[in-house]
């Protein structure tokens, strides 16, 4: 039998080895248990986002009551404790000996079985912190896991208040939306199919094509596979939605992978038009491929594409041009857990001026009457509203709409987008 | 509806100038059913659709008082086509926060616009309503109130709360 808890140590301790994403080095070493249930492997992915995720507050904890600091334990002790005192205060159907034995027994099986009175100690002080009638943080920003640097951008831009807000609903589970893909059938009809599937929705304000669902996998959704909806978020959707779509339009989309908005694009064209859906490289483009296979869309092609070269056959072609472009990501770090541990202040600059040198590109592919859609899965400002007084002074478009999602106050991804015409 | 984030002033958004609705589909509807939540939700009386990033010739007014009956007004591209004397008193605006000024405005004021069903519909008001469509038809060409504000923008005093605390003292 395999041991779930080491296979997400060692999930653990690649990650903290690599510089890839998280959900990369999960998925690889995944792969190599196929032979898992399903269950097992929830549970896994559950660890191991959790102990990445909530980390400053599991430090916190380890710290009251630990004589040797998190910092300066042996990472791997560091990681086994973390994970037990996850277990401990967050999955509250393990019992809490339970997680103290496991952490234990990891420890002896690491081969480090002298640290394992340590390991036994600490843990059962954390399980009785824990048991005392909760933990009392000593402010919300440990509370939720928020690194100091994202902590003070957010409460520069939105105040204490908001801030607040954003950083519990970045630790809590976030929504999930669907997109009903309309070209194949309507909201109504997808409650419905869905509803027979098991899986319950509703509508949304902030799009008649977004469904809000529970949580479920799509991947054993026959309606799914049928290509009636994808996965994605109520913002971007809200985005396109704003672009104002027609039928018959030419639509490029320079930074398309997955191929979201680009697929959406020429859904809301019901088989008219040409959508473009360009991507950095063929990795990329499979993904965007992939998914217009499964939504049998007709009027969507890929192609390989550097957002940053210009393009001078595309010159004045687009009706719209989508440039959801590459950004530090802090409106879904409650989905991409490790994005709060790697952005710095420079990175938002940086991505600021890459960017704009995209953008630079993107308005001369917009025609004489036609509109370009910016956005973002952000929420800092220097990714938002900084960009759009940028886009009108190199380009003489004209702003007609903007809007920034926050999660937390909003009810979805934090997300910025503006549409405008020429 | 969904409340929206209201845009403070320092936005540049605020003075630009907005467009001609031309038809109302579901987003417009959409957004005219937003705007009313946030200005009941900001306990505003006005709101124009610059003031949650949307330049588009629509405002919403309701100056009533909770005794008095619905008065809520949608104004789409609305046009004050005459005014009638003078009032002089103080103002505020949801993207202004915490502030207030002196502006004198019409104190009566004609104006036309559409409804929601596009129909060409005349408006009469004088006082606070005469105000506020001013107030708000300012927004549609990217003007704010500070900019008439006669003397200094003042600090609203947060109104006092009741000192729960203050009355337990002997016990």
């Amino acid at each position: 039998m395999t041991d779930v808890r080491m296979v997400a140590l060692d999930i653990l301790l690649e990650y903290s080895g690599s510089k890839a994403f998280l959900s990369e080095v999960t998925k690889a070493a995944l792969a190599k248990y196929a032979y898992l249930e399903e269950r097992d492997r929830a549970f896994i992915k559950n660890l191991v986002t959790g102990c990445v995720e909530k980390q400053i507050a599991l430090d916190y904890v380890i710290d009251r009551v630990s004589s040797v600091k998190a910092a300066k334990m042996k990472k791997i002790i560091r990681l086994i404790i973390r994970m037990a005192v996850y277990e401990i205060i967050y999955l509250d159907h393990i019992p809490a000996r339970a997680s103290v034995n496991e952490a234990v027994k990891l420890a002896k099986k690491k081969h480090i079985g002298g640290l394992s009175g340590f390991v036994n100690a600490v843990t059962r002080k954390a399980a009785a912190l824990s048991k005392e009638g909760g933990i009392d943080y000593p402010d919300e920003r440990i509370r939720y896991s928020c690194p100091q640097v994202i902590y003070d951008i957010l409460l520069e831009s939105y105040g204490p208040e908001k801030t607040s807000r954003i950083i519990k609903a970045s630790d809590e589970v976030s929504p999930q939306y669907i997109r009903v893909n309309v070209s194949k059938t309507d909201p109504d009809s997808l409650i419905k199919i869905l509803g027979s599937e098991g899986t319950k929705t509703c509508k949304t304000p902030l799009s008649k094509n977004a469904l809000k669902t529970e949580a479920f996998n799509p991947a054993q959704s026959r309606a799914f596979r049928d290509g009636l909806f994808s996965m994605q978020d109520a913002s971007g959707i809200a985005a396109l939605d704003a672009a104002g779509i027609r039928e018959d339009q030419r639509i490029i989309d320079i930074c398309a992978s997955p191929g979201g908005k680009a697929c959406l694009a020429a859904e809301y064209m019901l088989g008219t038009g040409k959508v473009l859906a360009f991507d950095i490289s063929e990795e990329k483009k499979k993904r965007i491929d992939e998914n217009i296979a499964r939504l049998k869309l007709s009027n969507i092609e890929s192609g390989v594409k550097d957002a940053l070269i210009f393009d001078e056959t595309l010159e004045n072609s687009a009706d719209l041009v989508i440039a959801d472009l590459p950004c530090s990501g802090l409106g879904v770090m409650g989905r991409k857990v490790d994005i709060k541990y790697r952005i710095q202040r420079e990175d938002i600059m940086q991505l600021q001026e890459l960017q704009r040198k995209m953008l630079d590109n993107a308005v001369r592919y917009v025609n004489k009457r036609g509109k370009l859609l910016f956005s973002t899965c952000t929420i800092t400002k220097e990714e938002g509203t900084l960009q759009r007084e940028y886009i009108e002074s190199i380009s003489g478009l004209t702003l007609l709409e903007e809007r920034q999602f926050l999660q937390g106050v909003d009810e979805c991804d934090g997300f910025y987008y503006a549409v405008f015409q020429r | 509806m969904a409340v929206r984030n209201i845009r403070e002033i320092g936005d540049e958004i605020l003075l630009k100038k907005s467009k001609e609705v031309t038809k109302i589909n579901d987003r417009t509807n959409e957004l005219i059913d937003d705007m009313i939540e946030t200005m009941y939700e900001a306990n505003g009386v006005g709101l124009a659709a610059p003031q949650v990033g949307v330049l588009k010739r629509i405002v919403v007014i309701d100056t009533s008082t909770e005794e008095e009956e619905d008065g809520l007004l949608v104004l789409i591209n609305p046009k004050i086509t005459s005014t009638e004397g003078e009032q002089t008193g103080h103002e505020g605006c949801l993207s202004v926060p915490g502030k207030t000024g002196v502006v004198t405005r019409p104190e009566k004021i004609t104006a036309t616009y559409l409804d929601r069903d596009m129909k060409e519909q005349t408006l009469e008001a004088e006082g606070l309503l005469a105000r506020a469509v001013c107030h708000e038809c300012d927004h549609l060409e990217g003007k704010l109130y500070v900019d008439l504000v006669e003397g200094e923008l003042m600090d609203v005093k947060p109104p006092q709360e009741s000192d729960d605390d203050s009355e337990r003292e002997d016990e």
